[in-house]
Order: structure tokens, then C-alpha cells, then sequence
């Protein structure tokens, strides 16, 4: 009876323990390919300009922000003129807010899967964050031409670009999957979300660089892993020196997340079906 | 490889077993405070928890039996007698409160036609996402392409966005996808009512075939007359509990019989208008005509021993008579 190799599903009540199933995880990667190429192909369906708006968002924003401040105060640090600082850090935050927004809801906003279909669930809040990633580099190309305009060059420091892209991917999965998983149970989410997101980005040096801050309200921020992420990307970004600790500590707070968030999940996976 | 699965007492035809289910109950807590926000959670916690007890219900109550590979069971029975609980059991989709199952080879479960379908896609694309949601991989679907397309009768609109179709053409398309799945166990739920009649027949031979060919298939049809063209076995639920479990038309004209409070032999002698009196279906009869509810009229009729075709005769003239 082995023309296969014997597959055996088991079914129990819940258990309770957390458990994570990789090897089932790894088998549907196509799905998760699957899935994250249809979070892109739906996104801008329908829109008059399409991919524009990934254009659009960062870099009005960031002429606002310039005209703005340069009018009100003085946010330069050296080498770094102040529009490309701006945009930096709004490429990074844009994709990591934008990420969870679609996460939050990817499971309640997908309730006729999770009614209906069996599939690794963790998959559903993954593939707007992978999504994103595509919106991401449109985004650093844009941010390198912003460069060539303000005549900076390339400097060896951008190796270290993929490490803070990976730390902000982590991140926004780490918050994706918690508030998605929260959003079954307690529809708050969906009211408390933006209003969480606006508190985040002006704590996240994004607008301002973290050296003008006093060391007790830098102390604050290192709790805010984005603080390390940004700064991280702005020194691979500007070759200026890299802050270790506040990344380390960045790196350290967004591993953590992701372990507390990933526990929440599997812990509320299984009744997700009996209250979406 | 499990060795527990080899071990069959069944007479000469033994077979190994496909499913095992073993005291499986499922507990709905309902009414009461719902837990969907934040505030009631909290206020749960705070208040008296004897005050606002939550009801239980049991939509399964110890529900154990053996299928065996490529048996076709056909699970009936009224509306909130389990089916379905059963069903998302089996797949995965939740779990049980009590008890155990295991499941010998690949699953597919297909609850609803159409699923993870998405309207803005072609039908190509859908096509792709569906079997890689149904647990297809690439390579499987890039086989078994042509033959999905030319099982669903499409062809030259496979480029066009889904939500240009009308519902039958869509559902026909997703239809061959799940059909074309080749799992080990397939667990379908009231999906044969897909396109017209012509593409209904075809469906019911597809999973004579899938059966034929040693597949196990676990169905729940309102339908009985497809059940008893598939089905072999019929599982009979009451009440979240096994009322009778065996030979397909024999379970099947029981159960008729219990529903309709007559038999079909009975019937034969009997008006429609008599058999509706009989079995205090009258009132949910006008009901569906009242709310043109097609799929609720034929479940009726069938109760009352009319045939698919008389049924759709009747349908009309009623429908006819109200407009």
C-alpha cells in the first residue's frame, strides 16, 4: 500500500502547548509564493496609477516635511541633507506600517479560507510582509536617485542595506502576525491599530535624527526597535558611524517580539475557525 | 509507517484502513457574553462568572467509526445534526474537544466550491492560487493544466478577470480544479450543485472515477439521490450522535422515512400536496416558495420522495403561480 510515502494526519483536541509544525511550514512555501504574488497582483488593480502610489507616498511626503522644517528649525546632521534623511526613514517606516495594516487583517479579511481550507495559518499575516519587500526596493531606487540629485556617491557601508531591510521584515512580521492574530478575537485592534501606528512613528526617528534627542529620551527610544533599525539604515545608507548598541538592542527587542508573537499564534491558530 | 493501520478484521474484501475516528465530540460555547472585544474580555473576567454562563452546545457527541481505503461514505442527516462539524473536523479546520482521528494519506477537503477564488484575477491565475490553497504544487498544476481547463468546458475566457464571469462558469472552473487534485482522501461537502444539470452529472462521474480509482471519499449531500449514485456507506447523524451507519439506500430510505413520516412505497399512492400535509413540511414549503429559495425547495421535495426532474417541474409551476 506504499506507492507513497505513508502521510499520517492526527487529529486531537487542543494541546496546550504552543507547537510549530516547520516541516509542514516549508512544504507550503509555493502557497506562501502564491499568496504574496496575489497580495501584489489585487493591490494596485484598479487604481489609475498603480505602482505610482508606492512612488508617490514617500517622496511627497518627504517634499512636505523639507519645506516644512527647514522653514521651522534646524534638523541637520552632518553629511546627511535633511530631505534624504526624511526619506530614509519613511521608506523603512512606510513598509514596515503599511505591512502590518495588511497583516492585521489578513486573517479576519480572509475568513473564507480559514472556514474552510486547511493551511499552515501563519502563511496568511506573512504575505503582506513579503509583499512589501517588492514595494521596499521600488523605493530604494528611488532613494538612490535622491542621492545622485544631492551629489552623494556610493559608499562601502551599503553593504550593511540588507541587514536593516531584514531587521525592519522581521519586525513587521513579528507585529503582523501578534495583531492579526488579536484581531480574531478582539475586533479593538482595528480601532486601536492606527492609532498605535502614529504614536510609533513619532517615536521613531524618522523626521528628526536621534542624535538631536537628550540621552535620557535616546535611552527611551532604544526600546523602540525601529530607533536601531533606521539609524542602522542611515549610517549603511551615508557611511556615518554605526550606533552598535542601539542596534544590537534593536536586533535583540525585534527577535523577541517575533518569539512572543509567534506564541500568541499557535496558541490561538487552533480556534481561529470557531470565532473569525 | 504505522503498523496499527495494517490491522483489518473485515472478512475477505479487508482493505486498509483510511480514516479512523475515534469518541469524537465537539463542544460550542454559545449565547452570553461574546468575547469579541477587548472590554468584554476584561468585564468576563471581573464579573461573576455564575451570572452570564455561557451555553454549551455539543455538536458532536462520541462519534467513533472506521472508513476503509477507497470507501465512498455519504453522511446525511438534518441541519445542526453535525455534518459539517464533522467535516471541519477531518480537514483540520478545527479540532475536537474530545476524542481522536487519524487520516491515511493526502487530504483535500472542499467545503465550498470557489474558495480563495479572487475576483479581480483571470482564470488562469485562479486556477494557480486555488490548487496551491487546496494543496497543489506548481509542478502538479502545471501537469494537470489542460486537463482542468478542458474539464471545465472553458477555454477562450481563461485571460479574463473571474468577476466578467457569470457564478455557474466560475464554479465549474473551480470544480475541476479541486477534481483534479488526486488526493488519497477527499472530503467534499454539497458541492455537486455546481453549473446546470448537464455539468451536475458530470461531477457526480468525475468522483466515480475519483473513488474507482481506490481514492477514499467522504461525502454530505442533501442530496440523495447523489449519494446513492456515489455512495456505497451512509452515515446517518442525529443530534451530534451516529443514529445509524450502513448500506447506502437502505440508511438513506430509513432516514427518508423519519423525515417525512411515510415511505416511499407510501408515497407512490399519495398527492405531493398530501405528502407535504403528512409530513408538516407544508409551512417551510410555502416558506421557500414565499423567499424563492430554490435550493431550500428541492431539500423539501426531496424529504417527501420527488425526484431532481419532478421537483424542478413542481418548482416552476409553484414559482410560476406566485409571479
Amino acid at each position: 500500500m506504499s506507492e507513497r510515502s505513508e502521510h499520517i494526519v492526527y487529529i486531537r483536541p487542543r494541546s496546550s502547548w504552543a507547537s510549530m509544525d516547520l516541516a509542514e511550514f516549508w512544504a507550503s512555501r509555493e502557497l506562501m509564493y502564491f499568496l504574496t504574488w496575489k497580495e501584489l497582483k489585487v493591490r494596485y488593480k484598479q487604481t489609475a496609477i498603480g505602482v505610482l502610489w508606492v512612488i508617490l507616498q514617500p517622496v511627497v511626503t518627504t517634499i512636505i516635511f523639507a519645506i516644512v522644517f527647514s522653514n521651522v528649525t534646524n534638523f541637520d546632521s552632518p553629511g546627511i541633507p535633511y530631505p534624504l534623511l526624511v526619506l530614509s526613514g519613511l521608506l523603512l517606516w512606510l513598509y514596515v506600517n503599511i505591512a502590518i495594516v495588511f497583516s492585521s487583517n489578513s486573517l479576519v479579511g480572509a475568513s473564507d479560507l480559514v472556514t474552510k481550507i486547511y493551511f499552515p495559518r501563519l502563511i496568511l499575516p506573512l504575505a503582506p510582509v513579503f509583499a512589501g519587500l517588492i514595494d521596499l526596493a521600488v523605493g530604494i531606487v528611488v532613494l538612490f536617485i535622491a542621492l545622485s540629485i544631492f551629489g552623494l556617491g556610493f559608499s562601502s557601508s551599503m553593504v550593511a542595506i540588507p541587514l536593516f531591510l531584514l531587521l525592519s521584515g522581521l519586525l513587521a512580521a513579528a507585529i503582523g502576525i501578534l495583531t492579526a492574530a488579536l484581531n480574531v478575537r478582539f475586533r479593538d485592534i482595528k480601532f486601536a491599530l492606527p492609532f498605535a501606528l502614529q504614536i510609533w512613528m513619532f517615536s521613531s526617528p524618522i523626521f528628526y535624527p536621534i542624535n538631536i534627542l537628550s540621552e535620557r529620551a535616546r535611552m527611551l527610544l532604544s526600546f523602540n526597535p525601529m530607533s536601531g533599525i533606521i539609524s542602522g539604515f542611515r549610517s549603511a545608507i551615508f557611511g556615518t558611524p554605526f550606533d552598535w548598541p542601539l542596534i544590537g538592542t534593536a536586533a535583540a527587542m525585534t527577535v523577541l517580539w517575533l518569539a512572543i508573537s509567534i506564541l500568541v499564534f499557535k496558541k490561538m491558530e487552533d480556534s481561529f475557525a470557531d470565532y473569525i | 509507517m504505522p503498523i496499527t493501520s495494517e490491522i483489518s478484521t473485515n472478512g475477505s474484501g479487508s482493505a486498509p484502513t483510511a480514516i479512523t475516528v475515534s469518541g469524537i465530540s465537539k463542544r460550542y460555547l454559545i449565547g452570553g457574553p461574546h468575547n469579541n472585544s477587548l472590554r468584554d474580555a476584561i468585564m468576563g473576567l471581573v464579573r461573576n462568572p455564575l451570572r452570564e454562563r455561557r451555553q454549551e452546545l455539543w455538536a458532536l457527541r462520541d462519534v467513533s467509526f472506521d472508513v476503509k481505503k477507497g470507501e465512498r461514505i455519504g453522511l446525511i442527516g438534518r441541519n445542526g445534526a453535525g455534518k459539517s462539524t464533522i467535516l471541519k473536523i477531518l480537514s483540520r479546520i478545527t479540532r475536537p474537544t474530545k476524542g481522536t482521528a487519524q487520516i491515511h494519506g493526502r487530504v483535500v477537503s472542499l467545503l465550498e466550491v470557489g474558495t480563495g477564488f479572487h475576483s479581480e484575477l483571470s482564470g488562469r491565475e485562479n486556477v494557480y492560487l486555488n490548487g496551491a490553497i487546496l494543496g497543489m504544487r506548481k509542478a502538479e498544476i502545471d501537469a494537470q493544466f489542460d486537463a482542468i481547463v478542458e474539464f471545465s468546458e472553458f477555454g477562450r475566457f481563461l485571460d479574463t478577470p473571474v468577476k466578467h464571469y457569470s457564478s455557474g462558469m466560475y464554479m465549474r472552473l473551480a470544480f475541476s480544479v479541486a477534481a483534479h487534485l488526486d488526493p488519497e482522501v477527499f472530503i467534499v461537502d454539497e458541492v455537486l450543485a455546481v453549473g446546470d444539470s448537464a455539468f451536475q452529472r458530470k461531477c457526480v462521474n468525475k468522483m466515480r472515477e475519483i473513488g474507482r480509482s481506490g481514492r477514499t471519499i467522504f461525502f454530505v449531500s442533501h442530496d440523495m439521490e447523489a449519494i446513492k449514485r456515489l455512495c456505497s456507506r451512509v452515515i446517518w447523524l442525529e443530534g451530534g450522535r451516529i443514529k445509524e451507519d450502513g448500506n447506502a439506500s437502505e440508511v438513506i430510505d430509513t432516514y427518508l422515512q423519519s423525515v417525512s413520516g411515510f415511505t416511499a412505497e407510501a408515497a407512490a399512492s399519495m398527492s405531493i400536496e398530501e405528502r407535504l400535509a403528512v409530513s408538516g413540511l407544508r409551512g417551510e414549503f410555502d416558506n421557500a416558495i414565499r423567499e424563492q429559495n430554490i435550493t431550500a425547495l428541492k431539500k423539501i421535495l426531496r424529504q417527501v420522495y420527488i425526484t431532481d426532474s419532478e421537483a424542478d417541474a413542481v418548482i416552476e409551476f409553484e414559482l410560476g403561480q406566485y409571479s
